[in-house]
């Protein structure tokens, strides 16, 4: 159960009070990401989630922030995706206004000091230097380079370490005064609290922030043609790829097909991805799909980590059961199973306060509109065998396939040639 | 085989809604009712952990913990698999050191069920061939990609230094080499002289009928028998070293590994206070002089392994490898000063409230409720409830710190180990 309200200023508020817990967990969601940044400027929007954690108006450093934080026993953390900037705090109820008074400072108020930008360029340059490290994240920052080719929502979110290096204090004060905007917030908030105590604390102390107009996100849509391949030549002990093909956007009606199809395709141990490729053949120790949605647009992925000599066999593998998908529908008992592990997936997860506050928070910001667990599991059970091959019909189609791999190998077209969907 | 007994609050024993039961063939059955909850969490934990697996077949407990799943004499895997899905289940198998572990969370009313599948795969596995093959290459591939993973096996690197002659430094999955040899008879061996009532715990916590529960449990796990032999504690003697593998990367992964109390030491809060105050958030000293002031990393933190046996402390930092003796230099500096003059009385109280706070949140999950029971009662054999985990943080005090930096002055022994394309020369210059 939740309450949405709306402040004079467009601010939305969305809590859901959790009588049981003695903690809460806020939410600030913005809209604001990668996808809006301009190339110049990549990495500006997770730059700034680094610096909101440096210094505001009336938590001047960050030793103040974290111990006022911390002092209490709550918990700090942020994340920037390409569509959203998230803030969130877990906290006993108790110090409820007190995590909110520094959450509404750090937002509203950032320091920007020209010192902390300097030492936080090598902290983020290090960050960077960590995921380039990590084979399987980095194959899927390439994949998405192929997939969105030239486009925002193509580039890693944390930009290039020349980016981030000739990042101007300018450039971030005018970026966060144009996104970080009362109407371009959602905070959600679940646990031990009361929608009046939420909208007290809110109006208090963001009431008076005034809105503007918010920038929209620059459009990305993605071009089918010949299937293609990025190959980076690595001397790893596994080869990883990360395959790409269309997905859905956020709001898409078919989105509860899509999860459902991602269930029997990629994601549980059951799936027919994780059974015929890692326990029938042997192939590879994780492999998993997922899709990926946008406002606009969306991709679908597979990922797997394999001996580099079975990559061939894993990647034909993985085309067949994707090729499947489409052509066949898929089994009545296998549709229930993926329906009964979502059910119970949803269920276990209302338990956490963190996971509540997210998940009404995205739909709040992504969908403009919210849906209760009993509607969005009459949604899953609704969806048919039928269904689920129209939204493979929709998606897998052999002209989006991208292909992105690291490991030991000098052959891209050798590759290619294996992108077919047959 | 001793008398079945319930402990409960009604005997004046435990904490209300905590529960203890003895069956007569030596299970023993803890949990923690939490009447708000939808969910429940169960987990079986063996005395059957990768310091038992023999020599030359390391990595077995591992492929069996993936093994057990793989059908029973009742099911085929793939039954299996789907009856575990269908529960909604978030189910597996984990390989510790001193231990294994399988657990699940569901909702509630599922919970017979997934007990009647437990005791399946518990006590009737079918460790099939075919299957074998696939999760021996399955693991092989693991292999590998742990290798890619320098953050990863920069913790490998580090236990394997500082447990030196002890089988409480292996590694989990083992090598190819060990794992190739591992037969179905190896691990149907193992399973038989390791995997018996006695001496398992089975800890429940959250919405579950405690009597309907004991009831099932026995009904299930009555008719197993035996007791698993006693694990060889070939206790470490860690001794000052540095190791640099060599790696060619945009990072250089460091690690520092010193003696730390084991669970049941009269130091263990003390333990994990000085741990929060120097590495665990972001007002930790590691944090503040490492990332804040200086810049030095993206990653910088110190954990605590306390372990049944011999426990220890863990320093990890990543940074580019430019900075690396910078960063080294950094870290060795806040060990000695933490080491000569101790905590301040705000550092003390802000990690009190931290660990405290944290102890009321994390019991607000049956998972994590679940874990710690099985925690108190495998390595302290009692259930400690959350208000004498709160009362025992209180009492940590900075001359008890000082004394626990005596015991275990964090400098001496050190084992310092890296990955990445500096030497150790350059590297650890003090070492």
């Amino acid at each position: 159960m939740y309450v949405r309200t709306t402040l004079p200023n467009g601010l939305r508020l969305v809590t859901a009070p959790i009588s049981h817990v003695r903690s809460v967990s806020i939410a600030f969601f913005f809209g604001v990401g990668s996808r809006y940044e301009s190339d110049e400027i990549a990495g500006v929007s997770h730059f700034i989630e680094h610096m909101i954690f440096k210094g505001s108006k009336r938590y001047p450093s960050a030793q103040l922030i974290s111990e006022t934080i911390e002092g209490v026993g709550g918990l700090l953390n942020a994340s920037t995706d390409r569509e959203m900037t998230v803030f969130t705090a877990r906290i006993a109820s108790k110090y409820f206004e007190q995590a909110m008074d520094l959450l509404a400072d750090m937002v509203r108020n950032p320091l920007f000091a020209a010192d902390e930008i300097a030492r936080e360029r090598r902290v983020i340059s290090e960050e960077i230097g960590m995921y380039m490290d990590d084979p399987g994240s980095w194959v899927s920052v390439l994949a998405n380079e192929l997939f969105w080719k030239n486009q925002p929502l193509g580039r890693e979110i944390a930009g290039t370490r020349e980016t981030v290096q000739g990042m101007s204090a300018t450039a971030i004060r005018q970026y966060h005064a144009r996104h970080y905007l009362p109407n371009n917030l959602v905070i959600s908030i679940a646990g031990d609290v009361t929608a009046e105590q939420v909208e007290d604390v809110a109006t208090r102390l963001l009431g008076d922030w005034q809105p503007q107009d918010v920038p929209s996100w620059i459009p990305c849509p993605p071009e089918s043609g010949i299937p293609q391949v990025h190959l980076e030549s690595r001397e790893t002990e596994q080869t990883n790829f990360d395959l790409l093909l269309l997905g859905l956007p956020y709001n898409d009606p078919d989105r509860y097909a899509l999860s459902l199809l991602n269930t029997i395709l990629g994601d549980s141990m059951s799936s027919r991805l994780f059974l015929e490729v890692r326990e029938r053949q042997g192939l590879a120790y994780d492999v998993g799909s997922a899709p990926i949605q946008y406002h606009d647009t969306g991709a679908f992925s597979v990922t797997a980590g394999v001996a580099p000599e079975q990559t061939a066999a894993a990647l034909t593998a993985i085309l067949r059961e994707v090729a499947r998908m489409r052509d066949e529908p898929v089994g009545a008992e296998e549709l229930t199973r993926a329906k009964e592990y979502t059910r119970g997936r949803i269920t276990l997860s209302q338990e956490n306060t963190g996971a509540v506050s997210g998940w009404y928070g995205a739909q709040e910001l992504e969908l403009g509109e919210i849906r209760e667990l009993d509607e969005e599991l009459e949604h899953y059970d609704a969806v048919t065998r039928e269904d689920i091959q129209r939204v493979a019909r929709r998606m897998f189609d052999e002209s989006w396939l991208r292909l992105a791999l690291i490991g030991p190998h000098d052959d891209a077209e050798a590759f290619e040639r294996l992108l077919r969907l047959s | 085989m001793g008398t079945p007994e319930t402990t409960n609050a009604a005997s004046g024993e435990l904490a209300p809604n905590y529960f203890v039961h003895t069956f007569p063939n030596g299970l023993r059955m803890v949990g923690q009712r939490m009447p708000s909850l939808a969910s429940v969490t169960f987990g079986v934990q063996l005395d059957a952990g990768i310091r038992d697996e023999p020599e030359d077949r390391l990595g077995l407990t591992y492929l069996l913990s993936e093994m057990m799943f793989q059908g029973t004499q009742h099911r085929s895997v793939r039954q299996l698999t789907e009856e575990f899905e269908a529960l909604g289940a978030r189910k597996g198998g984990e390989t510790a050191i001193e231990f294994a572990r399988y657990s699940a969370q569901i909702v509630g009313n599922r919970l017979d069920t997934a007990l009647d599948l437990f005791a399946d795969v518990l006590l009737y596995p079918a460790l099939p061939n075919e299957e074998l093959t696939q999760m021996r290459a399955v693991q092989l591939q693991e292999i590998r990609r742990r290798d890619d993973e320098p953050m990863r096996r920069i913790f490998d690197l580090a236990r394997e230094r500082y447990y030196i002659g002890s089988p409480l430094g292996r590694r989990a999955l083992g090598t190819q080499q060990t794992v190739e040899a591992i037969t179905r008879d190896d691990l149907h061996a193992f399973w038989q002289t390791h995997y018996h009532p006695k001496g398992t715990v089975l800890s429940i916590a959250g919405d579950f009928d405690w009597d309907a529960a004991v009831a099932r449990v026995g009904e299930l796990f009555g008719g197993w028998s035996g007791e698993a032999p006693p694990s060889a504690t070939a206790l470490p003697h860690p001794v000052s070293s540095v190791f640099v593998e060599p790696q060619e990367g945009n990072q250089q992964h460091i690690a520092m590994a010193f003696p730390f109390p084991a669970y049941g030491d009269p130091d263990y809060y003390a333990a994990s206070v000085v741990t929060e105050i120097f590495g665990g958030g972001m007002t930790s000293r590691l944090f503040r002089e490492v990332r804040e002031k200086r810049g030095l990393v993206y990653s910088v933190a110190a954990m605590f392994a306390p372990n049944g046996a011999s426990g220890a402390g863990f320093l990890y930092a990543g940074t580019t490898p430019e900075k690396a003796p910078e960063t080294v230099r950094v870290m060795l500096d806040e060990l000695k000063l933490l080491r000569d003059q101790g905590v301040t009385e705000d550092e003390l109280e802000r990690a009190r409230v931290q660990l405290k706070s944290e102890l009321v949140m994390r019991g607000e999950s049956s998972a994590a409720r679940m874990g710690a029971l099985l925690r108190s009662w495998w390595f302290e054999g009692r259930l400690t409830t959350i208000q004498e985990l709160k009362a025992a943080v209180d009492n940590v005090s900075r001359e008890q710190i000082m004394r626990l930096l005596e015991h275990f002055p964090l400098t001496e022994p050190l084992v310092q180990v890296a990955i990445g394309p500096r030497p150790a020369d350059e590297l650890f210059p003090e070492a």
